[in-house]
């Protein structure tokens, strides 16, 4: 009974839970390519490839708003409902004749006021998350139908050239989603792993008691996260419109399923446990391909209801993210 | 005179000193929301001369008969110490599962239990997610909620409604429309239920349990209860209520539709909070979540009699769920 020998089986045990939970999610791409390149000649097409990417798009930016929240402890169920709505006031400033980019802009300012109620109900008044996050959930739903009145608002795309751009257009190969994509997504990384307000963001996330002994101010810190995440979700919701060309009302409820696949999944990429940016646009990837390959084979729509919850759970149980 | 009024001035200095000493925050925060559910129900009363009648009353608590189902099966969670975002879309589920079976021609009774057991089967894998894995519930409970729209859609080919037409069903609609002695059978049963649901979990063994473990899982463990199986238990009957609300939507429809019962989740929600603040500090309790149900709905109704445009529901439903928590004062970790 040398030392030698226990080390040496424990690390056999450890090895293939520990490379499941840290590649899982990479692995699980590789296997999903292959099943549906098997199953349908085009899915390898540069063109599919780019399709991916373009729809990955809208879901990735949501989750990067997710991945603040929950890199500072929290959880935001409004996440859908909120990119739906600001989506809608978008495409409701657009058709009234405001440009794009000020449209844009509205929708941000809307998405970050959501996020500071959220923040502030959070932080200050220190309720519970989720049902804050529920509650505004419905009020954003509201404001959604009120705009929209339950239809789909259209955008003339003559006069709104930029608008099509981003969400159908290329530059050279690359879809101008995809970019959106990757460069916030760069930002966002960039700012949680190197700067000291991405540091105290993960502080207050680890242990928010010991944050605010060591002199950060947790108040403004949750605060400022949530008006993030409530900005992402907004550029989450305008890019999807600018996807279809229009304001979808509701689509609130299949956003929300889809970003916290591509969180969740991300959740355990790298870093296990710990909510990033990295993970998060891998795992939207993931569910992208995962929708690619449905629609290419046909499957309805709805079988997404089952798929969900089987990525959320392997993710959640593998990553150990959501213990009690 | 001067006397008498400086008697009167100190007269209302004791008494301004026994309110500021006495309990009384304490006391209006129990009477404050039942305080506040009169003042809306003389609010509404004032706008509507329709309000007040006994036929709206009925009405009231015919439609929050499902709800007041629903509730009573959230507070064995809530009342547990977990959460459970799936109550709504559980009924859906079986409120759609129950009228496609019957459909299939399946005997009714069997298909309203085959309905009531899925609820069963599904509160028990949020039993599993929640207790055995160890998932925060908001997390595990919320992969039903995704899951449960699924087979709707699967049995109904995409969102289709379905409905009982024929006089077969007659027996199950009764459950929904009929009447027993002149009480709407909706509201016979859901009362009936929900002082089961009372007795169970606060006078039995079971249910003390259940609110040992809400209270502090440390002590409860140290007491000997065992709370995984617990925590199965509460998702479980949380699980067989959701359904029994969901078939109560379907008896009450005559049909179903996709989704319809998914607004539960906040109606139940919000009903549980706020009742937890009748008369309780923040406790939940079976008949503060009836209570709740109720003036949920009559809010609703009251509402719509008062003519605010169909987007005034969801903001409806948010302002609601606000106003519990921050009444109820739910702190968050």
């Amino acid at each position: 009974m040398n030392v030698k020998s226990l080390t040496a089986n424990r690390t056999k045990n450890l090895s293939f839970m520990h490379i499941m939970r840290k590649y899982g999610t990479p692995i699980g791409i590789v296997i999903l390519c292959i099943v549906f390149a098997m199953l349908s000649p085009y899915f390898i097409t540069v063109s599919n490839i780019m399709n991916i990417l373009r729809q990955a798009a809208t879901i990735t930016l949501i989750a990067y708003g997710l991945t603040f929240v929950v890199a500072v402890g929290y959880f935001d169920i409004s996440l859908g409902a909120v990119a739906g709505t600001c989506g809608i006031l978008a495409t409701y400033l657009m058709s009234q004749g405001t440009t794009f980019l000020l449209s844009l802009l509205g929708a941000v300012c809307l998405g970050a006021a959501f996020g500071a109620v959220n923040g502030f109900a959070v932080s200050k008044l220190k309720l519970n998350d989720f049902l804050v996050t529920v509650a505004m959930m419905f009020i954003a739903q509201g404001i959604d139908i009120l705009l929209s009145k339950g239809t789909n608002i259209f955008v003339d795309t003559k006069t709104h050239k930029l608008f099509l751009t981003v969400g159908q257009g290329d530059i050279g190969i690359l879809p101008v989603a995809a970019i959106v994509m990757l460069g916030v997504g760069l930002i966002c990384h960039i700012t949680l792993t190197m700067t000291p307000f991405g540091r105290k963001i993960y502080a207050i996330g680890e242990n928010q008691k010991v944050a605010y002994l060591s002199g950060i101010k947790t108040t403004k810190y949750i605060w400022l996260a949530f008006i993030i995440a409530g900005a992402l979700y907004a550029m989450g919701g305008v890019m999807m419109t600018a996807r279809l060309g229009a304001g979808k009302s509701q689509a609130g409820m299949s956003l929300l399923g889809d970003a916290i696949a591509a969180y969740a999944l991300g959740v355990t990429f790298l870093k296990e446990g710990k909510a990033h940016i990295v993970g998060t646009l891998v795992g939207g990837l993931f569910v992208s391909i995962m929708a690619n390959g449905f629609t290419m084979l046909n499957i309805p729509f709805y079988y997404q209801y089952i798929t969900w919850p089987i990525a959320i759970l392997l993710a959640v149980s593998a990553s150990g993210s959501q213990r009690e | 005179m001067t006397v008498s009024t400086n008697n009167l001035i100190n007269g209302i200095k004791k008494i301004g000193g026994y309110w500021a000493h006495s309990d009384f925050k304490g006391k209006l925060g129990k009477c404050g929301s039942l305080i506040g559910m009169v003042s809306v129900a003389i609010v509404f009363s004032a706008i509507s001369p329709f309000f007040l009648t006994l036929d709206n009353w009925i009405d009231i608590l015919r439609q929050s008969a499902p709800a007041i189902i629903a509730a009573c099966g959230l507070t064995f969670v809530i009342a547990g110490g977990g959460f459970d975002l799936s109550v709504g879309a559980q009924a859906s589920l079986s409120c759609v599962m129950s009228v496609y079976l019957m459909l299939q021609g399946w005997p009714i009774w069997t298909a309203v239990v085959a309905a009531l057991l899925c609820g069963a089967l599904l509160g028990s894998f949020n039993g599993f997610v929640c207790g055995t894995l160890g998932i925060v519930p908001w997390v595990g409970t919320l992969l039903i909620m995704l899951f449960a729209s699924g087979p709707q859609y699967i049995a109904t080919g995409g969102g289709r409604v379905q409905y009982l037409a024929s006089d077969a069903f007659s027996a199950f609609t009764f459950l929904g429309k009929g009447a027993i002695c002149g009480i709407p059978t909706p509201v016979v049963i859901s009362l009936s239920i929900g002082i089961l649901a009372h007795l169970f979990l606060s006078k039995t063994k079971i249910g003390y349990n259940i609110q040992a473990i809400g209270s502090s899982k440390q002590a409860a463990s140290l007491a000997g209860i065992p709370r995984k199986k617990y925590m199965w238990l509460i998702y479980i009957i949380c699980g067989l209520f959701a359904s029994a609300a969901g078939i109560m939507v379907a008896a009450r429809l005559g049909g179903s539709q996709v989704r319809t019962a998914d607004p539960m989740m906040t109606e139940a929600i919000a009903a549980v909070y706020i009742g937890s603040t009748i008369f309780r500090d923040g406790e939940p309790y079976i008949i503060g979540s009836i209570i709740g149900a109720i003036f949920i709905g009559m809010m609703r109704t009251g509402i719509t009699l008062v003519g605010v445009p169909y987007w005034g529901e969801y903001l409806f439903r948010g302002i609601i769920v606000f106003a519990a928590i921050i009444l109820s004062g739910i702190r968050s970790k």
